[in-house]
């Protein structure tokens, strides 16, 4: 009756690695937030899978407050993005490249 | 001209290969890890209750309700086995699952099972109320909340102060209580890194 | 009682020239007399304070008191204290005293020649009398080793006072060179003194008993609370250890062959030279070989050593003594001669002869130094003794001071250099006769060479004596020299006194053939019957050097003992005025003298290069130690420096390719980031066999 972990599983690893191909690949600030996003909700698929798995709800109330700090984090992403986009004219992420050796 | 998504391939698109990587790699560990049955929610909280013996595998069962108590009931046959009360709260839904206690493949027992919602568990949980309601196993997390709630109005201070600029000597917020008087960029000048004019910005 | 007072404020005495020494460098441009106020104010308080506690332990008491411990380690506690007991009372007497006249004759040979850097010189003075004054009063080796190692860079600066010249610089450092040669051997004495015994005290306390005495006891019934290295027995190891401490007092007390550093010194202003060589530096390494002769005593080896080399520097240098041109240097000379029969009579197992000798020796070379001093001032520092003659006349009171010097030191009967050098000879002799085996010839070895010595001391004496203010005035300068003031002569009247009369303390040859009881006090004064020092007593020295050292005095081999007595008074009376007599005829006699040296021919040409001792040990240092040195250098420089750079060389290349993997492009980042987990996962993966 209930859903294999194992697919839960590899969900949660076909969402991580989509966001971490937008990451790799892409150099709009709005889409590496956009995959940030994917990566941090793979990681909440995760959560809600092994709270079933082991039948203790701390899983899924974990992945509540997941939410929240991506909520948080966007907020504080949103603001950096406007800041770069601010000095730089741009979103590219490749153009803040100034505090390296 | 209406443009519309593309799909561009290319060079840029190589680093991708390490996501891919990390993909097959995390799903053939995925697939050949020994991960048996989940436990679920049910399960654990039958324990909890009555269990009602059945010696007919095709039994049949169902609620009653009387006296303001629901029972659950099982039939062996055309005879009323058992039954026992399993909530006081009309409210409270009532399942019942077969299963194989023994192995031949027949479902030989049935539980009758008293189910609190989970997202009413969850409620419970995460804001560690006390309650004969609450079914599932977990931890409470009223502390951790009332965290994520400072984080949360920090992360939304820290995004107006970041959406905050100097424009022109004039401080432009991010809910605009102040309006430049000048037309802006008339003379926005070179912006500096901390996201001052580079002049110093009181030209 | 009167003794505590005198010894609660024995402090004192070392304090007060720490203080001219601190007032004449902060303030000595103010002062009167640039800071000779300050050093003759506390020089003189400082001898008034010894005199008191001279008196006070002729009364029969010690004092020994630890000031401060500054390691409080519980098996080896390391502390500062001071010991007052005969002998360091008698060497603080001398050495205030010199350094009182000192001061005041520097008032003549400095202020009134026009000196530039005075406070300077007096604050030296200062730093030099409280250095040598606190290490006549340590109470511990170690805390002597440190006030010795002061007393050398003492006379370092003043030696190298006239910094601007060529001279004075260059023999300051090898004054310092030398001697820290000879002392690197004592410092590991010290370590292997503390390490040994556990203990660096002279004398016991309470609380731990001293390291003679734990030496001593260690040898006569067996080792016991003592710990030997390197598997040697007890007694090859305390005399290992005893040579290294000797290795100081050789360097310090300029003896053969560590000698070489003390003409040299000879430019520093003269009465530096008078204190360095009467009182201080030099007289340190014979007072420390005394203070510890419990020691000594206990090694024959060690001892027969020491006589060998004291008898065999005393010819050495008065040798050396005969050919010089400088008034200076032949002084120099005799100083490492006599400081050699001091080592001669320690050897010998004469120990208050040592000491006798220590204190006339003190006296009347101060007086020569000074007397030489005064001679400089009138010839305007022409040194030369061929240039002067006839000073006679015109400097009378320089002329009989410094002829009683030259009596005392060429041991003429009754000067002080009489008696005391008479008793080293006859103890060594004594000793020599009737000490069996090796010890007994090698210690008449080296009474024959001391012997010889006195010959070339009376001769050299007088030659200087002769040249310097007898004849004709050979120069314009001679003939009309600077007159000097009372600040000059009065140092060389106390002086003069003291050398003419001074051998009175320990007339033994008149005790003993004239059987007179008592005269010798000395004798007596070094032979203290207080409680706290009866491991320290002349008395005591005897029977160890008897029962371990096998020393035995044998006074009657020629007959009686006042026989001996006399022979030997007559043998060294007999050449010390042989060698008058010699330097009469030869420079004495003409009004205008020949350089008779001359007709040594080669012989003088050795001498007057001083054996080539500073050649070879030159050559030592430039072709010896020197391509060593290049070697280290060139090991140091290539491989220990070259491993050190090119690790650093390395990882700064390394480090200019690596950083251009910081990009500062996040996605970089990112990727290297995904890059690693995907090694990580791999590596734990296959070997936590996660793909079986």
């Amino acid at each position: 009756m209930a859903v294999d972990t194992t697919y839960y599983l590899i969900l949660s690893a076909a969402v991580f690695c989509t966001g971490l191909f937008g990451i790799l690949t892409r150099r709009n600030a709005l889409l590496f937030l956009m995959s940030v996003e994917l990566m941090l909700n793979a990681a909440n698929i995760n959560l809600v899978a092994f709270s079933q798995y082991y039948g203790n709800l701390t899983g899924q109330v974990f992945a509540l407050f997941t939410m929240a700090l991506a909520a948080a984090e966007v907020a504080v992403g949103i603001g950096i993005i406007l800041v770069l986009y601010r000095n730089f004219e741009d979103v590219d992420v490749a153009d803040a490249a100034t505090m390296r050796w | 001209m209406t443009t519309r998504p593309k799909l561009r391939l290319g060079g840029h698109l190589a680093p991708g290969i390490i996501a891919v990587a990390l993909f097959v790699i995390m799903a053939v560990v995925f697939v050949g890890a020994p991960l048996g049955d989940p436990v679920g929610f049910d399960e654990a909280t039958a324990i909890q209750n009555e269990t009602l013996q059945s010696e007919s595998p095709t039994g049949d069962y169902g609620t009653v309700s009387a006296n303001g108590q629901t029972y659950a009931v099982a039939y062996n046959g055309s005879e009323e086995a058992a039954n026992v009360s399993v909530a006081n709260d009309p409210g409270v839904g009532v399942d019942f699952r077969e299963a194989d206690t023994t192995g031949d493949g027949q479902s030989d027992t049935v539980y009758a099972i008293s189910r609190t919602s989970i997202t009413e568990n969850i409620g419970y949980l995460m804001f560690a109320i006390e309650s004969d309601q609450r079914s599932a196993p977990g931890e409470t997390f009223l502390v951790a909340f009332e965290i994520i709630d400072l984080v949360l109005v920090g992360a939304l201070v820290g995004a107006v102060v970041l959406a905050r600029r100097d424009e022109d000597g004039e401080v432009v917020t991010a809910l605009g209580l102040h309006s430049s008087d000048e037309p802006a960029g008339t003379s926005a000048g070179q912006v500096a890194a901390d996201g001052g004019t580079e002049d110093g910005g009181d030209n | 009682m009167a003794g505590e007072l005198a010894f609660d404020i024995a402090p004192a005495i070392v304090a007060l020239p720490f203080a001219s020494f601190l007032v004449a460098l902060a303030l000595g441009n103010y002062m009167p007399k640039k800071g000779a106020s300050a050093g003759i104010a506390a020089t003189a308080g400082s001898l008034v304070l010894s005199l008191f506690a001279l008196v006070t332990v002729a009364g029969g008491s010690t004092y020994q008191q630890d000031l401060f411990t500054w390691s409080a380690a519980e098996e080896v506690p390391l502390h500062f204290g001071i010991f007052i007991d005969p002998l360091s009372a008698m060497m603080l007497v001398i050495v205030s005293l010199i350094a009182l006249l000192v001061h005041v004759f520097s008032l003549g040979y400095m202020n009134d020649e026009g000196e530039t850097g005075l406070p300077r010189y007096y604050s030296e003075l200062g730093l030099f009398t409280f250095s040598m004054l606190a290490f006549v009063m340590a109470d511990n080796l170690l805390m002597a080793f440190m006030f010795f190692e002061l007393v050398g860079l003492c006379s370092y600066l003043l030696i190298g006072f006239w910094f601007r010249q060529d001279g004075p610089p260059s023999a300051a450092k090898k004054a310092f060179l030398v001697t820290r040669f000879g002392d690197y051997f004592f410092l590991i004495g010290v370590v292997g003194i503390v390490a040994t015994f556990g203990t660096a005290r002279f004398v016991s306390t309470d609380g731990q008993t001293a390291f003679p005495v734990l030496a001593e006891e260690a040898l006569v019934e067996g080792g016991h609370g003592v710990t030997t290295f390197l598997g040697f027995g007890p007694e090859a190891w305390f005399s290992i250890l005893g040579l290294l401490v000797l290795g100081g007092v050789i360097g310090k007390s300029a003896q053969f062959p560590l000698h070489t550093w003390l003409p040299d010194a000879m430019e520093g202003p003269t009465p530096v030279s008078a204190l360095i060589h009467a009182a201080t530096m030099v007289a340190a390494g014979v007072y420390l070989v005394a203070r510890m002769y419990g020691f000594y005593a206990l090694l024959p080896t060690v001892l027969a050593i020491i006589a060998l080399t004291g008898g065999f520097t005393a010819l050495f240098a008065a040798t050396m003594g005969v050919v010089k041109r400088e008034i200076k240097q032949v002084l120099a000379y005799s100083t490492i001669s006599q400081y050699g029969y001091m080592m001669l009579a320690l050897g010998g197992g004469g120990y208050v002869a040592a000491t006798f000798h220590l204190m006339t020796h003190a006296f009347f070379k101060a007086l020569l130094f000074l007397g030489a001093g005064s001679v400089i001032i009138a010839m305007h520092h022409n040194e030369d003794m061929w240039d002067m003659g006839g000073l006679k006349n015109r400097m009378p009171v320089t002329y009989y001071t410094f002829l009683a010097g030259s009596l005392a030191l060429a041991g003429i009967v009754p000067f002080a250099g009489f008696w005391s050098k008479d008793e080293v000879l006859y103890e060594v002799l004594v000793h020599g006769l009737g000490s069996a085996g090796t010890t007994g010839t090698m210690l008449l070895a080296a009474y024959a060479m001391g012997l010889v010595a006195v010959l070339f001391t009376g001769f050299y004496t007088f030659r200087m004596v002769f040249l310097t203010f007898h004849g004709e005035p050979r120069t314009e300068t001679a003939r009309d020299p600077e007159p000097v003031r009372w600040n000059v002569k009065v140092p060389l009247v106390v002086l003069g006194a003291l050398a003419t009369v001074a051998g009175v303390v320990n007339m033994v040859p008149v005790e003993k053939v004239l059987g007179i009881k008592g005269i010798d006090y000395l004798h007596q004064f070094l032979d203290p019957e207080s409680e706290l020092v009866t491991n320290l007593t002349a008395h005591h020295y005897g029977e160890v050097l008897h029962d371990v050292s096998g020393y035995t005095a044998d006074a009657t081999a020629f007959g009686s003992e006042s026989v001996t007595v006399l022979v030997s008074a007559g043998l060294s009376l007999g050449l010390a005025l042989a060698g008058v007599g010699l330097a009469y005829a030869l420079y004495g006699r003409s009004p205008t003298p020949e350089e008779h040296t001359d007709k040594l021919g080669g012989l003088k040409t050795l001498w007057y290069n001083n054996y080539y001792q500073d050649e070879y040990q030159v050559w030592l240092a430039s072709g010896l130690t020197l391509p060593l040195a290049k070697v280290a250098d060139r090991f140091d420089q290539g491989i220990i420096d070259g491993v050190v750079n090119g690790v650093g060389r390395t990882s700064l290349t390394g480090g200019s390719y690596v950083k251009r993997i910081q990009t500062g492009i996040v996605t970089n980042y990112a990727a290297l980031l995904a890059l690693g987990l995907v090694a990580l996962l791999l590596i734990v993966g296959v070997t936590g066999g996660w793909f079986a």
